[in-house]
C-alpha cells in the first residue's frame, strides 16, 4: 500500500533523539507525539486526523503482542512502549488506515508493529554509555551472538536523567531478552521472550499561558513539584512457527504484568479549594493471550489467511484526589475488572496475475466486560461484539508504478469503567440531568486511494488520499462517569512522501501529512487534530564508519476546543557518529536551533493563584518542549 | 564529482528540503491564539413571571420571587451528538455534568462564559436589575448553570429579611374557582447544587453587545408543567394551624420538598439576549 511504511535497523541505528523506544514512534510518517509528562509517562499520539490521546486510535503491537491497554486508570488504549530498548528494534511496520484484517481494536488510524530482534551485521556484544547535558546517564548491554538468528538476544538497560526542567526527571531499567528454543524443520521454532521493565517519572503538569505571561511562573517551570508515577512490566511470550506441507502456522502465547501509578494536577484547586485537585490513579493487570494464525495457498492464485486470538485480563484500579500529603480526599474509582478479548478472522488474497491482487475478508471481534464498583457495591456485566469488513485492491501498472485502492471498518471498543456510566451519575439531586448512552463499540469507515512510482534510479515516490469518517464517536467522561456520542465526523487527508538515495550511504526522504478533519454538520475543526506535518530527513552511514542523521519537523497549528489554536513549530533533531573497529562514538542533538517550544497546548479551566478570581473559562495551558540537549554516546562492540 | 543521475537526485533533495523548510518559516509566524472573549452585561427580567396553572388546578400569581445563588455559568453544546443532547424535546436541555479537564483526555460540559459572584436574583422587586459583567468567549450558546447556596447579610439584606439562612423565598396567590389562598414559602437547598442546562440560545461573537437577560420561568414553556405542579394548597390552608389566611412553607414541610424539587429544575430558568 502507498500508506504503508516499513523502517529498519539501519535506519533506526542514526534516528535522532532516540532517548528511548517510545521516542522511535517519531520515525513513522504522520504520526505526532506529545510527552504530557516526563520520559517513562505514555505520550499522546496522534496521526490521521485522529487525537489519539494515549492511543486510543493507534494499534501497537510489539513482537506481535497486543501493547495497547484497553482499560487503564489513566487513559484508554494507554501505550507506554519504554521497556523496548531501541537498540533490538530491528524493524517498524507501519499500517495507516484499517484495512487489514489482522489489524484489531484500536487501529482506527492505523497499526504500528514492533519487530525485535538484531541484524547479522551488528550482532555480537556491545556495551555503551550514554551522558546528556540533562545529567543524563545510560548505559545498555547488548548480547546478540554471531552463532544465534537475529531473533535471538539479551539486552539491559539502566537510564537515569535529571530532565531538562523541574518535573521532569525520569529513571528506569529495563531488561528485553528473547532467545530461540528450537529450530527444526519438523517441529519448526520457537521463540521464548522475557522482558522487565521499570520506570519513575515526574510529571510537570501544564502552566497557563497568561501565568507565564504575567511572569509568575517560569516558561518550563512546575506549579507543584510532587506530580509523577511509577511503572512495571513484566511479560513474557513463547512463539512457534512451523511449516506445514504448503501451509504455514504462527501461534503465541503471552503473559504480562503490569503497574502504573501517577499523581497528577492539571487544574490547581478549581474543583477542590481546600485540598485541590491532585488526582492519584493506581492500576494493575494480569494479563493472559493465546494467538494463532494459518496460511495456506488454495491454488496458485489464491491464498487463504484464517486467525484468531483472545486476551483476558483481569485488573484494580483504582482514582482519588488526593490532599497535599497525598492523602484521600475523595475516592472516584475503586474497580476490579474481568476483561476478555477476542476476535476470528479470515481473508482470502486472489494474485490471478503479476500485475493485480485483491485481498478480502472479515474479522469478528468480542469483548466481555465483568466490573465490581466497590465503592458503590455493584457490578455490572456485558458482552459486546462487532464485525468488520476489509478490502484492498493493488495494480502494477508497468515496472515502475502501483495503484492501491482499500477499504476498512475500523474498531474501538469501550473500557471497563463506561459500562458502569448509568450507574454512577447521580441522579437524586437535578431530575433532569443526562445520565449518559450505553457503552458500545464505535466503527469507523475508512477508505484510501493511492500510487507509488519506484524509479530506476532509487527515487521513490508516494501519494494516498484518504478518508476516514465515524457516525457517532463514543467518548467517556471519567469525571461525569457518562458516555458521550459525539456528532459525525470525517476525515480527509493526503499523505506524500518522496525519498532519493544518490548513493548507497546516503537518503533523504520527505513526508508530509495534510489532514483535513471536520464535524460534518457544524464544519467545526476537531480539537487536537494536527492539520499538517512535515518531516525533512536525512540518513547517511557511510562505510567509512561515518554515520549521520537530521530530522526537521514541522507541526502545523492544532485547533483546540472552544476554538482556541496552538502555535506552528519547527524541530530540528541531529545525529552524528563515527565507528572505527570496536569503538563507535555518537553525538545525539535534540532541538538544535534550541527553539523555545509548546510540545504540548491545552484549552481548560484551572485556577492556581489564590489572588485571582476563581475562574471557569477555558484558557490556553502549556507544557514547554525540551529546549536544546546534547548526548554523547560511546559503545564498544565485541564482536 | 557526481555523475548527472546523482547530480539530479541532489537536487531532488534540495527541493524537498527547501519545502520543508519553507513551511518552517511560514509555520514561525503562526503562534498560539487564545479564544475572544467578550464582555457582555447580565440583568433580572421579570417577563417570563407570568399566571401558572398547576397539575392540581390551582392558579398562582407570584408577588415575591427570589432566590439566592452565585456563579451564572454560560455553556456551548460543542458536539454532543443531538440525540444525546436533547432531552424530552427540551431545546435546550443539554445538561451534563461539568466535567474537568485533563490534557489530551476529552472533557465535556464546556463552561464558556461566566459571571462570578453571589446573587440574589429578585426579579419583581428588582426587574432590569444588573448583575454584573460576564465573560462571554465566542461561540453559540445552548445553556445557563448556576449555583444555588443561602442568602447572607452580606447579600445586602435587612437583618429581619425572611429570606436570610435560606435559599428562595417565593410569595403569591393561589386561586381555585371561589378559593383564594395566599401563600409564602422559604425553601433551603443543599448550598453547591448546581442548576445545569438552563436554555441559552445565543450566538455570540465579537461584536455582540446585548445584555443577557435572566428570566424565571413559573410554567415550563415546552410541556407546560407548572412549579407548583403536586401542591394542594386546600390541603395545606387545611393543615396551617394558624388563622391568618397565609399559608406558609417551610422547611421540613412535605410542600417544601415539593417545591423545592421544582425549583432545581432547568426548565423553569431561562437566559435570552435582550
Amino acid at each position: 500500500m502507498a500508506s504503508q511504511r516499513v523502517i529498519d535497523a539501519r535506519e533506526l541505528s542514526v534516528a535522532p533523539r532516540r532517548r528511548s523506544a517510545d521516542d522511535l514512534l517519531r520515525m513513522v510518517p504522520g504520526v505526532l507525539l506529545n510527552q504530557h509528562g516526563a520520559e517513562g509517562k505514555g505520550q499522546q499520539l496522534f496521526l490521521r486526523g485522529f487525537d489519539a490521546a494515549h492511543g486510543t486510535d493507534v494499534e501497537v503491537l510489539v513482537a506481535g503482542i497486543p501493547i495497547n491497554e484497553l482499560s487503564n486508570i489513566h487513559g484508554q488504549g494507554y501505550l507506554d512502549l519504554n521497556f523496548m530498548i531501541p537498540e533490538v528494534v530491528r524493524q517498524i511496520s507501519v499500517s495507516k488506515g484499517p484495512f487489514q484484517i489482522q489489524q484489531g481494536n484500536f487501529a482506527n488510524a492505523g497499526s504500528i508493529r514492533f519487530e525485535l530482534g538484531v541484524e547479522p551485521n551488528a550482532r555480537g556484544t556491545r556495551v555503551g554509555y550514554e551522558l546528556g547535558s540533562t545529567i543524563r546517564h545510560r548505559g545498555v548491554v547488548v548480547h546478540a551472538p554471531r552463532s544465534l538468528g537475529r531473533d535471538s538476544f539479551l539486552a539491559f538497560e539502566a537510564m537515569r536523567d535529571q530532565g531538562f526542567a523541574p518535573g521532569r526527571q525520569a529513571q528506569r531499567v529495563a531488561s528485553l531478552n528473547q532467545i530461540r528454543l528450537v529450530s527444526s524443520p519438523t517441529y519448526g521454532t520457537l521463540d521464548l521472550l522475557g522482558s522487565g521493565y521499570y520506570a519513575s517519572f515526574g510529571s510537570p503538569g501544564a502552566l497557563a499561558v497568561s501565568d507565564v505571561a504575567a511572569g509568575r511562573v517560569p516558561f518550563d517551570g512546575v506549579y507543584q513539584s510532587d506530580g509523577g508515577g511509577s511503572s512495571l512490566r513484566a511479560l513474557t511470550s513463547l512463539r512457534h512457527q512451523v511449516s506445514t506441507g504448503r501451509g504455514r502456522l504462527e501461534q503465541r502465547l503471552y503473559g504480562q504484568f503490569r503497574h502504573l501509578d501517577m499523581l497528577e494536577n492539571f487544574t490547581g484547586d478549581l474543583q477542590d479549594a481546600v485540598y485541590g485537585d491532585r488526582r492519584a490513579q493506581l492500576h494493575r493487570l494480569f494479563s493472559a493471550g493465546y494467538q494463532v494464525e494459518y496460511t495456506r495457498p488454495l491454488v496458485d492464485t489464491l491464498t487463504l489467511a484464517v486467525g484468531g486470538a483472545w486476551q483476558g485480563d483481569s485488573i484494580s484500579q483504582s482514582d482519588a484526589r488526593v490532599d497535599a500529603g497525598h492523602g484521600v480526599v475523595l475516592e472516584n474509582w475503586d474497580l476490579g475488572v474481568g476483561q476478555h478479548q477476542a476476535h476470528a478472522r479470515a481473508g482470502l488474497r486472489w494474485r490471478p496475475t503479476q500485475w493485480f491482487t485483491l485481498e478480502g475478508g472479515a474479522r469478528a471481534d468480542l469483548f466481555a466486560y465483568d466490573v465490581i464498583d466497590r465503592l458503590h457495591d455493584d457490578r455490572q456485566k456485558r458482552v459486546l461484539g462487532r464485525a468488520s469488513p476489509r478490502l484492498l485492491a493493488a495494480f502494477r501498472a508497468g515496472d515502475r508504478w502501483s495503484l492501491f485502492t482499500a477499504y476498512g471498518r475500523g474498531l474501538r471498543a469501550p473500557e471497563a469503567r463506561s459500562m458502569l456510566a448509568s450507574m454512577t451519575t447521580p441522579s437524586d439531586v437535578v431530575l433532569d440531568r443526562y445520565k449518559g448512552g450505553t457503552a458500545k463499540i464505535f466503527p469507523s469507515d475508512a477508505v484510501e486511494a493511492g500510487a507509488r512510482f519506484t524509479g530506476k534510479r532509487p527515487v521513490t515516490i508516494g501519494l494516498a488520499a484518504f478518508g476516514t469518517w465515524i457516525d457517532r464517536e463514543l467518548v467517556f467522561d471519567h469525571v461525569s462517569a457518562v458516555n458521550l456520542e459525539l456528532n459525525q465526523t470525517r476525515r480527509l487527508g493526503v499523505e506524500i512522501d518522496a525519498s532519493v538515495r544518490p548513493r548507497e550511504w546516503l537518503e533523504l526522504r520527505q513526508d508530509l501529512t495534510v489532514v483535513h478533519a471536520r464535524f460534518v454538520e457544524s464544519g467545526a475543526a476537531i480539537p487536537g487534530a494536527p492539520p499538517l506535518l512535515s518531516a525533512t530527513t536525512l540518513t547517511l552511514i557511510h562505510p567509512s564508519g561515518i554515520r549521520a542523521g537530521a530530522r526537521l519537523q514541522v507541526v502545523g497549528a492544532r485547533p483546540l476546543p472552544h476554538g482556541a489554536r496552538a502555535a506552528t513549530y519547527a524541530l530540528l533533531d541531529l545525529s552524528v557518529g563515527y565507528r572505527r573497529g570496536p569503538l563507535q562514538l555518537d553525538i545525539q542533538v535534540d532541538n538544535a536551533t534550541n527553539a523555545r517550544w509548546k510540545e504540548g497546548e491545552y484549552h481548560y479551566a484551572s485556577h492556581w493563584n489564590q489572588n485571582d478570581p476563581r475562574s471557569t473559562l477555558p484558557r490556553l495551558h502549556f507544557i514547554a518542549g525540551p529546549p536544546l540537549a546534547v548526548r554523547l554516546a560511546t559503545t564498544l562492540y565485541f564482536m | 564529482m557526481f555523475n548527472r543521475p546523482v547530480l539530479t537526485n541532489i537536487l531532488g533533495c534540495i527541493f524537498f528540503g527547501s519545502i520543508s523548510l519553507g513551511i518552517s518559516t511560514l509555520s514561525a509566524c503562526a503562534p498560539s491564539q487564545e479564544v475572544v472573549r467578550v464582555p457582555l452585561e447580565v440583568a433580572l427580567d421579570a417577563s417570563g413571571i407570568t399566571a401558572t396553572t398547576s397539575d392540581t388546578g390551582w392558579t398562582i400569581e407570584l408577588t415575591t420571587a427570589r432566590v439566592a445563588a452565585s456563579s451564572l455559568q454560560f455553556t456551548i453544546q460543542g458536539e454532543m451528538h443531538g440525540a444525546t443532547a436533547s432531552l424530552g424535546g427540551w431545546p435546550g436541555g443539554w445538561v451534563l455534568a461539568r466535567a474537568w479537564a485533563h490534557p489530551g483526555h476529552s472533557a465535556g460540559g464546556d463552561v464558556t462564559g461566566e459571571l462570578a459572584g453571589d446573587f440574589v436574583f429578585d426579579w419583581l422587586a428588582h426587574d432590569g436589575m444588573l448583575l454584573g459583567t460576564a465573560e462571554v468567549l465566542v461561540g453559540d450558546y445552548k445553556g445557563m448553570n448556576f449555583t444555588f447556596r443561602a442568602a447572607t447579610v452580606a447579600d445586602g439584606l435587612a437583618a429581619d429579611d425572611p429570606l436570610l439562612g435560606h435559599t428562595a423565598q417565593l410569595a403569591g396567590i393561589a386561586r381555585k374557582g371561589a378559593s383564594e389562598v395566599a401563600f409564602t414559602a422559604l425553601l433551603d437547598i443543599d448550598g453547591g447544587t448546581q442548576l445545569v442546562g438552563a436554555p441559552f440560545e445565543d450566538a455570540i461573537d465579537v461584536d455582540t453587545t446585548a445584555p443577557i437577560e435572566l428570566r424565571f420561568l413559573p410554567t415550563d414553556p415546552v410541556t407546560g408543567a407548572s412549579l407548583f405542579d403536586g401542591l394542594d394548597f386546600a390541603a395545606l390552608d387545611a393543615l396551617d394551624a394558624n388563622t391568618d389566611g397565609l399559608i406558609e412553607i417551610s422547611p421540613g414541610d412535605p410542600a417544601h420538598n415539593i417545591l423545592r424539587r421544582t425549583l432545581q429544575s432547568h426548565v423553569h430558568y431561562d437566559a435570552t439576549p435582550k
